[in-house]
């Protein structure tokens, strides 16, 4: 059940004036906003965009606590993105000298800065995952991408992909855990020993996991073959995608946004 | 050894919304050498109560004991290196447990078990044979044959080799014979009892099918969300307590089930008659009568 | 009766590749030289034991395997020249439900799952919708219809796959053992859809380890080593004594023991149900 607890890419299901967006227009706004973290110079603009966040998710009515479980499986990724921030920043006032590292203020300035953003990148993107269904997800992808099919971008079958991958994670999950028992229950030890050890450990799980992944791949080509798959030609939707008065406020406030986040950008306070 | 199952309890993601109780306060003991069946739903609670008893879960309540021959007990249902060695004498073949063979070859596969447990090449082979002749494998044909290359019945066995080698004396048994033809099913149980009576294995069987639980358990024990519903003899199960059984969709075996659909449809009989010629022969007393 | 297959069968033989070394007399053959017609509207229940080439054989009833040698004909078309360029035409016509109920659900929207066949064949999307609802009802999962296949248990996620089938509209349905991976009351759930389905006028085929089942049907094929041992009515077949991969159903074992005992019972009674309503009748 552990592995079961990942939130990243999940869907909460809900009926705020979020999750009733077009998929489109929420894929173009959450792009604004990560490029917008990216815009983004000093902490002061960053308030700005905590703020914007903070006001999304108190419309979505997802409760904080979900949405921050999402930070989990990268929660070490962001401190090693910070500790390098931190360690290899030589600029600025030295703090603390460790051998031949020097911490200085700049470091610590970084290290926060990019922990910040990282954040935020995650929360920003997990709330256009937590608030569309993966399915409205992947046909809206599909529908900006196709112009781009002309010139040979394969947009259905990207889209195609990724719901496939989507639907799968969970039976994925389960499939790793059970042979992770079954090999628990014959004597491997998971939990206990060094990290040498525990990387050795997890060599016998790959086999089954391959050989089910392949059998799982198999059986569902073939599944899809027998219910008249064949790529995007020719194919209808059920969902007809439309955009609403929502979108148009939607985008609006997110012009708005971006507008203030590059205005920020001459007064940076701190 | 005997298993002591004490207040067992099973809560996931307990606090959020989807918390769930699949197991609630479980109390039952099994004997050395007892062939314990356990009927469920989907979903009753009956594989988190196998997994607790092999000690591949944490139950977030109560313990499973372990009490070896001489009296000593070791709680299997905790961490440490105590725990971990008691509980390596309970095996648990899982459904489908030939998707999880590995090795490259039949041998090494069956050999994965007492190699974790430390012994030393020798020894593996020796409990790799002896395992594999326990479920009719020939270890010196297929020994060195990729377990890829079997059939599906051969595959099976080979998995409950690869338990049956650490040498348990508790061997959990999680629908062994799905997905199997009725001979390979048939082959499959007899191969169980004919293990447990030469090992004096314990063996806990979990089953959908009621006529292999009515014919092979000494108990039964059936699970209904997450509480134990009814623990006896198949006999009390199945014959005194068939209505509870009823009442929640779970099946009863043929004979007890064909009897009281005949008296359903108002023929007067006694329907606490579990085997094939009993329930023959209470239809003729009836339609004789 | 007129004949009026959906399915005919002529001598039917498929051996899977085996790698270049292997002569193409030699590779072992899964299906061999099987002839039968399938008529429209019956219901046909396949046995056999493990390995016997039954499965296979069954994907050859709808054109996801094409015969190495003899010929498959699906409403007239043979499977090879249509699956050169439109096997959903076949495919439309026979839809199919495998065994495992997880690996063959494509979206992580139960409704959206059922959807995906429609869409395939261009299908309307008001339309769509209207199947999508009806099909989720006829199977019992309305009620699920925005759930994740993950949140359910292996029958329902089985009942999703046999919507996504109907929505299809198919005139016939071939089931490869499906409910092998279930318990029973998911069983028992199956085949009453599978009855329905039949009642509703649509061809079924189901291909089962379970005996019980396979008495419903209106006849039983046995495969042996790929081939066909046996073709008759379910009375027929439990009452040979030459058939060495079956297992008897219970109403046929107690049908028997009743006989020797001077109980007077037809022997076209293979199923429960039946056994139970004549007995109830003799008193």
């Amino acid at each position: 059940m552990a592995v079961r607890d990942i939130t990243l890419g999940q869907y909460y299901p809900g009926d705020s004036a979020i999750h009733r967006l077009d998929a489109r227009t929420k894929i173009i706004c959450a792009l604004v906003y990560l490029v917008s973290l990216f815009v983004v110079r000093s902490f002061s603009a960053f308030a700005l965009c905590i703020v914007f966040l903070a006001v999304v998710i108190i419309i979505s009515k997802i409760p904080f606590k979900f949405i921050s479980k999402g930070l989990k499986p990268i929660i070490f990724l962001i401190i090693l993105t910070m500790i390098i921030n931190l360690l290899f920043t030589s600029t600025g006032t030295v703090i603390a000298t460790l051998g031949p590292v020097k911490i200085t203020t700049e470091g610590i300035y970084r290290a926060a800065f990019m922990g910040l953003r990282l954040v935020l990148l995650i929360f920003g993107s997990s709330l256009l995952t937590l608030t569309t269904k993966p399915i409205e997800l992947t046909d809206g992808l599909e529908k900006l991408l196709s112009p781009l099919a002309k010139i040979g971008l394969p947009a259905h079958e990207l889209a195609m992909m990724m719901t496939i991958a989507l639907r799968f994670i969970p039976t994925l999950l389960d499939e790793t855990d059970k042979i992770m028992k079954a090999q628990t229950a014959r004597g491997a030890d998971f939990e206990n020993g060094s990290l040498k050890e525990k990387a050795r450990a997890l060599v016998p799980l790959l086999g089954p996991l391959f050989v089910s992944a392949f059998r799982i791949a198999g059986d569902l080509a073939m599944a899809m073959e027998a219910r008249c798959y064949h790529g995007g030609s020719g194919r209808t939707r059920m969902h007809q995608m439309k955009f609403g008065k929502g979108d148009a406020l939607a985008f609006a406030v997110m012009a708005v946004y971006l507008a203030l986040v590059i205005v920020s950008r001459q007064f940076d306070l701190f | 050894m005997q298993i002591k199952v004490e207040n067992l309890s099973m809560i996931y993601s307990p606090g959020l919304p989807y918390e769930t109780k699949a197991l609630e306060d479980i109390n039952f003991t099994v004997q050395q050498g007892e062939f314990l069946g356990i009927i469920g739903h989907t979903g009753s609670g009956k594989t988190t109560l196998v997994q607790c008893i092999a000690g591949l879960l944490a139950p977030t309540g109560g313990q499973v004991v372990a009490v070896a021959e001489d009296g000593t007990e070791t709680v299997i249902s905790q961490k440490g290196k105590e725990a971990f060695q008691v509980r390596r004498s309970v095996g648990i073949v899982f459904q489908y447990p030939e998707y999880q063979l590995f090795e490259e070859t039949v041998m090494k596969d069956v050999c994965f078990g007492p190699k974790n447990q430390g012994l030393s090449e020798d020894e593996q082979k020796a409990r790799a044979r002896e395992a594999l002749d326990l479920v009719g494998i020939n270890a010196d044909e297929k020994g060195e044959a990729s377990p890829f290359d079997l059939s599906g019945g051969q595959k099976r066995r080979v998995a409950i080799a690869g338990v049956l080698a650490m040498q348990p004396s508790v061997l959990i048994l999680d629908e062994p014979t799905a997905g199997l033809d009725p001979k390979g099913h048939d082959d499959i149980l007899e191969m169980i009892r004919r293990i447990r009576t030469e090992k004096n294995m314990t063996i806990i069987l979990v089953s959908h099918n009621m006529d292999d639980v009515a014919e092979y358990a000494d108990r039964v024990l059936a699970m209904d969300r997450g509480k134990l519903m009814l623990l006896g003899t198949p006999r009390e199960v199945f014959c005194e307590h068939e209505e509870e059984l009823r009442s929640v969709g779970l099946d009863i075996p043929a004979g007890p089930a064909f009897l009281w659909m005949l008296k359903d449809r108002g023929l007067d009989l006694d329907d606490n008659h579990l085997s094939f010629d009993d329930t023959a022969d209470e239809i003729i007393r009836a339609l004789k009568k | 009766m007129a004949s009026d297959p959906i399915i005919q069968l002529k001598n039917v033989s498929f051996a899977y590749e085996q790698g270049e070394e292997v002569a193409p007399e030699a590779a072992v053959k899964a299906v061999d030289g099987v002839s039968f017609d399938v008529e429209r509207g019956s219901f046909v229940a396949i046995v056999g034991s493990n390995g016997s080439g039954k499965s296979t054989l069954a994907k050859h009833f709808n054109a996801l395997l094409i015969p190495t040698e003899g010929e498959v004909l699906v409403d007239g078309m043979n499977t090879a020249e249509v699956a050169e360029t439109a096997p959903w035409e076949i495919r439309q016509k026979v839809g199919m439900v495998f065994q495992n109920p997880d690996n063959q659900l494509v979206s992580s929207i139960v409704e959206d799952d059922v959807a995906f066949g429609p869409e395939n064949i261009g299908i309307e999307p008001a339309e769509i919708r209207r199947r999508v609802d009806e099909s989720l009802k006829l199977v019992g999962m309305y009620e699920h219809r925005k759930k994740g296949p993950h949140l359910l248990s292996g029958g329902q996620k089985q009942r999703i796959a046999i919507a996504g089938v109907i929505a299809m509209d198919p005139e016939c349905v071939v089931f490869d053992e499906p409910t092998a991976m279930l318990d029973p009351k998911g069983r028992k759930e199956i085949m009453s859809i599978i009855r329905t389905l039949h009642s509703q006028g649509r061809t079924v085929i189901l291909i089962t380890h379970f005996m019980e089942e396979a008495a419903e049907a209106d006849r039983i094929i046995i495969m042996h080593n790929g081939k066909v041992e046996a073709d008759a009515t379910p009375a027929e077949i439990f009452s040979r004594k030459d058939l060495g991969v079956l297992e008897q159903p219970f109403a046929v074992r107690l049908a028997k023991r009743l006989r020797e005992s001077g109980i007077e019972v037809p022997a076209d009674i293979v199923t429960d149900v039946q056994l139970a309503e004549y007995l109830c009748k003799l008193k």
